[in-house]
């Protein structure tokens, strides 16, 4: 037996062991709160048996382990159907960027570990209302401050910033620079002045983005991830996470079904997949 | 044939206007999520303009307009996504009155059915290849449940295809005594509901072969008219589309000159002028022998368009698209509905077949 396929038994025996109380079933009936609450104790739990941050380097917490260890354990955590929705962009590029490019290695550290025992959540703030798939159009301004920065303009399509702690910004710092060189990555903390975060409804009548608006918001010099006008490169490797992530997880027709059983949840108008509907084409 | 067209043309015209007049995407929005729910300004609207009595002859005090003239009008009601689906449910009451009714049976229900004062549905176990097998007709009463009927959380009168003690049986009953079990759906406007019957007094209108080709003819004459409905909301989506890809702007120019968006929209605008002609043709056949086949080409092209121009719609407007605001979900929602109402496309994959198969033996 493959040594990846030792550590997928392992896996698989920790996540039995805890489908009782994280597993679909446990999970059905909750209102969206209880179940990010019931999400946060899961991850704490993953992180004490050793399975959390699985590729992550050592160094900041993680477990130092290979992309083929993390997708043999996201196989087995598919069929449990654990609450992670929430922690998905948070723990997928935000922290792992951090990991990377943060110039303070002790604070990189607590963080990560702090977002990977489900007590902190992190958002990606790049698209705008006219940057989209266009994403070296952002306009959100970054001014200099003396050594520091202010921020001001508005994010779209933000996942789970309602429920995020910091956020990782793409921001246009030199106007008058080509679109893709006069941008700068900062990390900020959400719950900075000037932040205002609307969750928006979606078709679904469920708030999983929102539209989050900087005003003239403090960020240090420190909170800088990027060269300044370097920010475009690292966005580029942020979105290659994102690439790679699109393979994994979300992809299994088994955690759809889960996804699509869980929706339906009591007291979401029309959030019920119809039963007609599902039986004809 | 020219000036009956214009007539049509003025028709369609005062619906589209006295529709944007009454129906927003807001109101609508507002009523999603109740089971059972009505846009009550739409149904008040859709009688005073005299839409129920539209296709009721004119000896039972009806308009007796074509299939093809209130096509037009059901064309603008799909454009706009309106609640209440009694025109619709409705009519299939009226089409088995007028083909298999007693005269006395015609004269009690088919001015109220043309005022709306009695709102009509059909159980005809068209999502079941027309056998739904839980209803059973025996001395003259009707017993069990026909299961996810349209309008049936409002309707008073319904047509229902029952298994009776020498075969099928189509059959008419007022719905006093029966109970509804309405559920949440997608799309909760449909007034979807489980009909029980406990042993309900209903009167014959066909039996055995005669039976299911009644329900067939009266399945046909109601896909007609729901493909227009269909039609519309697709033509409402390529222009929402085309729209969007006017104004919406990245990389420096109209999101419509990229391949990948353009040539979503001349799919869409390819199978919902599709949809249309079909169902126009559909309409002009109407009486004809080939009646049948033609309503099953409208609908299997309609149920396309629909469903297509719906998912293909969301994704030309991007984020925007799956809000809650936009209201684009409305037309997927009733795209997915209609698409299985009357049965799924591969029951009308059958009822072509057959038709065809007929023909060439």
């Amino acid at each position: 037996m493959s040594e990846v396929e030792t550590y997928r038994d392992r896996a698989r025996a920790w996540l039995a062991s805890v489908e009782p109380r994280f597993g679909a079933a446990a999970r059905l009936g909750l209102r969206e709160d209880e179940d990010l609450a019931l999400g946060r104790a899961y991850l704490r739990a993953r992180y004490e048996a050793g399975f959390g941050g699985i590729d992550l380097p050592v160094e900041v917490g993680g477990q130092g382990l290979s992309a083929v260890h993390k997708r043999a354990f996201e196989l087995e955590e598919i069929a449990l159907g654990p609450p992670t929705v929430y922690f998905g962009i948070s723990l997928g590029m935000p922290v792992p960027i951090v990991t990377r490019f943060a110039s303070d290695r002790a604070w990189a550290r607590e963080r990560t570990i702090a977002a990977l025992r489900g007590e902190e959540i992190w958002c990606q703030l790049f698209s705008e209302p006219a940057a989209g798939s266009d994403l070296a159009g952002v306009r959100l301004k970054a001014k200099r401050h003396g050594a520091d920065w202010r921020l001001s303009g508005q994010k779209l399509w933000t996942s789970w910033a309602q429920y995020s702690d910091y956020g990782v910004i793409l921001a246009r710092s030199d106007p008058s620079a080509p679109k893709n060189k006069g941008l700068t990555y900062f990390w900020g903390d959400m719950r900075a002045r000037g932040v205002t975060v609307r969750p928006i409804r979606l078709a679904n009548a469920h708030h999983d983005v929102c539209e989050v608006f900087f005003d003239d918001v403090e960020v240090g010099d420190h909170q800088r991830l990027s060269e300044v006008g370097g920010g475009f490169s690292v966005a580029m490797a942020t979105l290659m996470i994102e690439r790679y992530l699109s393979r994994t997880a979300p992809g299994s027709g088994r955690r759809s079904i889960s996804f699509c059983r869980l929706r339906g949840r009591p007291g979401s108008p029309a959030g019920r997949p119809s039963r007609t509907a599902a039986s004809g084409r | 044939m020219v000036s009956l067209d214009l007539e049509r043309l003025e028709l369609a015209q005062n619906a589209r206007r006295s529709l944007e007049r009454t129906v927003s995407t807001p109101d609508i929005l507002a009523h999603l999520g109740t089971p059972g729910a009505v846009h009550e300004p739409f149904w008040t609207m859709a009688r005073a303009q005299g839409w129920s009595a539209a296709l009721v002859p004119e000896a039972y005090e009806g308009l007796g307009l074509s299939l093809g003239a209130f096509g037009g009008i059901a064309f603008e009601i799909g454009r706009r996504v309106a609640g209440a689906p009694f025109l619709t449910t409705s009519y299939a009451v009226i089409r088995a009155l007028i083909g298999h009714g007693r005269e006395s049976d015609r004269q009690r229900w088919l001015p109220a059915l043309a005022s709306g004062a009695l709102i009509g549905s059909a159980a005809l176990g068209a999502g079941h290849g027309l056998a739904h097998g839980s209803l059973r007709f025996s001395g003259g009463r009707l017993d069990g449940i026909a299961p996810g009927v349209a309008g049936g959380a409002q309707a008073d009168i319904a047509v229902v295809l029952a298994d009776g003690e020498d075969g099928p049986v189509l059959a008419i009953a007022e719905l006093g005594p029966v109970r509804r079990r309405r559920f949440d759906s997608i799309d909760t406007l449909r007034g979807t509901a489980d009909l029980i019957f406990p042993e309900v007094a209903a009167g014959v209108l066909a039996r055995g072969r005669e039976a299911t080709e009644a329900a067939l003819d009266v399945l046909a004459a109601q896909a007609v008219l729901c493909a227009f409905e269909q039609a519309g909301g697709a033509a409402d989506l390529v222009e929402r589309a085309r729209d969007h890809a006017c104004a919406r702007k990245a990389f420096g120019q109209p999101i419509g000159a990229f391949q990948g968006i353009k040539h979503k929209i001349a799919t869409m605008y390819g199978l919902s002028e599709l949809a249309r002609a079909a169902s126009e043709h559909a309409a002009l056949r109407e009486g004809a022998p080939d009646f049948r086949q033609a309503a099953a080409a409208a609908r299997l092209q309609a149920i396309e368009a629909y469903d297509t121009c719906a998912r293909e719609c969301v994704q030309v407007h991007g984020g925007t698209g799956v809000t809650w605001e936009s209201g684009l979900h409305l037309h997927l929602r009733r795209a997915r509905t209609l698409a299985i109402e009357l049965g799924p496309a591969i029951v009308w994959e059958d009822i072509l077949i057959n038709t065809l198969l007929a023909e060439g033996r």
